[in-house]
Parts: structure tokens; sequence; C-alpha cells
């Protein structure tokens, strides 16, 4: 289990986006890492779409343990209120922006053991909001005491 | 054990070289669609150039720049900060790493950012305007990937 015991990482490549349906209205998603590997977050994507009630929405990528406990957060630092759309990109290495319809925002090295769930959290999230076109990336990789 | 969700895993192989692709110029008003067909190989993206001519000013246009995976559905999407345009020609790249940029050198060359975007067989890269104009062109398209043989 990571945390508990140095491991050698070996690295077992890439993993093309994996795509997740979109959830429907006022509803998060989320993204359950298979067993037996761990896993480097290097790229997640999302467009949301704010319907017209008032309220500042803030949005978050979050994972939790296999017992549904929240280790991490990345706060966008930016609310959107009615009518906002964005395209959000977190992503490793990217500088933060927020122009044209975009929001890049830096990604810290992220490993996620499998069994843990990686997904939004979106405050103050309205009855017409909508998650579509997610897409994560991963490196996979094998623990080698 | 498998992934789920029917991803694909593969395993970057000694030897990834860099190299450069040309997609076909497709004709003015037309949008530009590269398909990755290489069944053996994983691209990542390292760069991405362009230009685009626009015919006619007055109108604004919006450049956009989008990849789908192999089952068709968009997985990144990228529309140019600063391409509300009026102007008659400009340069594009977008660039791992870089935020938008805007330098004037003869003619605007507007720099986006790339996450880490892996094309592996069947995926596709298309540019297109919003707002294009009849006689708009995009032309001299040049990818610049890194190339790993696909081992699943």
């Amino acid at each position: 289990m990571p945390g508990n015991n140095a491991f050698v990482p070996v690295n077992l490549g890439f993993i093309a986006p994996v795509e997740i349906a979109a959830p429907g209205a006022q509803t998060e998603w989320s993204y359950l890492l298979p067993d037996e590997f761990i896993y480097r977050l290097t790229m997640a994507y999302f467009f949301y779409e704010c319907d017209g009630n008032a309220a500042n929405r803030w949005l978050r990528l979050r994972f939790c343990d296999d017992a549904a406990r929240v280790r991490g957060v990345f706060t966008d630092n930016k609310q959107l209120v009615a009518g906002n759309t964005r395209h959000y990109t977190f992503g490793i290495g990217m500088t933060l922006i927020d122009s044209g319809g975009h929001r890049c925002i830096p990604l810290s090295d992220t490993w996620l053991p499998g069994g843990w769930t990686i997904g939004s959290e979106t405050e103050d999230m309205e009855v017409g909001d909508t998650y579509t076109l997610i897409a994560l990336t991963f490196q996979r990789f094998r623990e080698q005491n | 054990m498998p992934l789920t969700g029917g991803n694909v895993c593969f395993v970057p192989q000694s030897g990834s070289y860099y190299r450069y692709l040309k997609p076909t110029d497709p004709g003015a008003g037309n949008p530009l669609t590269w398909t990755h067909s290489s069944y053996d190989e994983a691209l990542l993206l390292i760069t991405l150039y362009c230009r685009l001519a626009l015919a006619v000013t007055g109108t604004n246009r919006y450049f956009r720049m989008r990849a789908f995976s192999s089952s068709g559905r968009t997985v990144w999407m990228h529309k140019c900060a600063l391409a509300q345009l009026d102007m008659e020609n400009r340069r594009y790249l977008w660039d791992r790493h870089n935020e938008n940029k805007n330098t004037f050198r003869g003619s605007f060359l507007i720099s986006g950012p790339v996450p880490y975007l892996w094309l592996l067989p069947g995926s596709s890269i298309t540019l297109d305007v919003e707002n294009q104009g009849g006689t708009d062109s995009l032309y001299q398209c040049l990818l610049q990937v890194k190339s790993y043989r696909v081992k699943t």
C-alpha cells in the first residue's frame, strides 16, 4: 500500500484517454481506478456548462481512497456563474490560463493506487449544470518492494 | 487484470523518436482533419503548427483544435484565446507548457497549451474555424510528435 512501504515504481506504460460518460445534469462524475496498479495522473479534461441560476460555482478535482475518504483536492481559484461555460484542463506542466473559455490548471505529481477514485466536487452545482467531454490520462506503474 | 472502460494501455519502447507529420491542406472553406492510421505506434503530441488565411475581414472567427479518440469522442479541445479574428493571416502554434501568447513577427504567432495528449491508432485531430468564411484557408499544418511502438 503506497504510503506505508517504500517501493520501486515500475513503469508499465501510458494509458490513452480514459473516456467517462457524461453523468447528466447536476451530477458529479467519478472514475474508479482498477486494482493492482498505481497510477500517475497526467491530465484531466472536461467541459462544464452552467445553467441560468445565479450562484457561484467552484470546481474541484478530488481523489478518495478505497474507504471513500478524501485524500486530496485540486481547487480552481476562479468561480463560474450563471451562463458560464469552460473547458477545463488539469495537466502536469501546464500554466494557469483563464481565457477564451478555457481554464488550464497546473497538476502536481499525483499518485493514485488502484481502488481509489478520482472525480469532480462542485460547490453550488445548480440543477441544470452539466459535465461533459470528460477524459483522463495516466501512467501506470507496478509496485516492487 | 484488464483495464475497464475499453481503455488501452501501451508500453513506450526504447528507441522512441520524434518526427513530423504533414496533413494535406484541406482547401478553402474546409476544416483540416488528420487521422492516425498507423496501427502499431502511439504518438505523443509535442507541437502543432498551422496557418490560417482569412479572405475577408469583419467577421469574428474562432480557431479551434480538437482531439478525438478512436471511438470518436472528444478527449481534448482548445479554442485560441486571441482568435476573435479580423486579421488576414496568422500563424498558430500549440505547444506543451506554453501559456497563450501573442508575438508579432510579421504576422501573429499564437501559442496555446497542449496537455499530455496521446494519439493511438484511429484517433484524430481536427482544426476548424467557427464562422469560417467560404474562402478562408487552413494550410501548412505540421504536427511534431514523439512516436512509440505499441505493445499492449
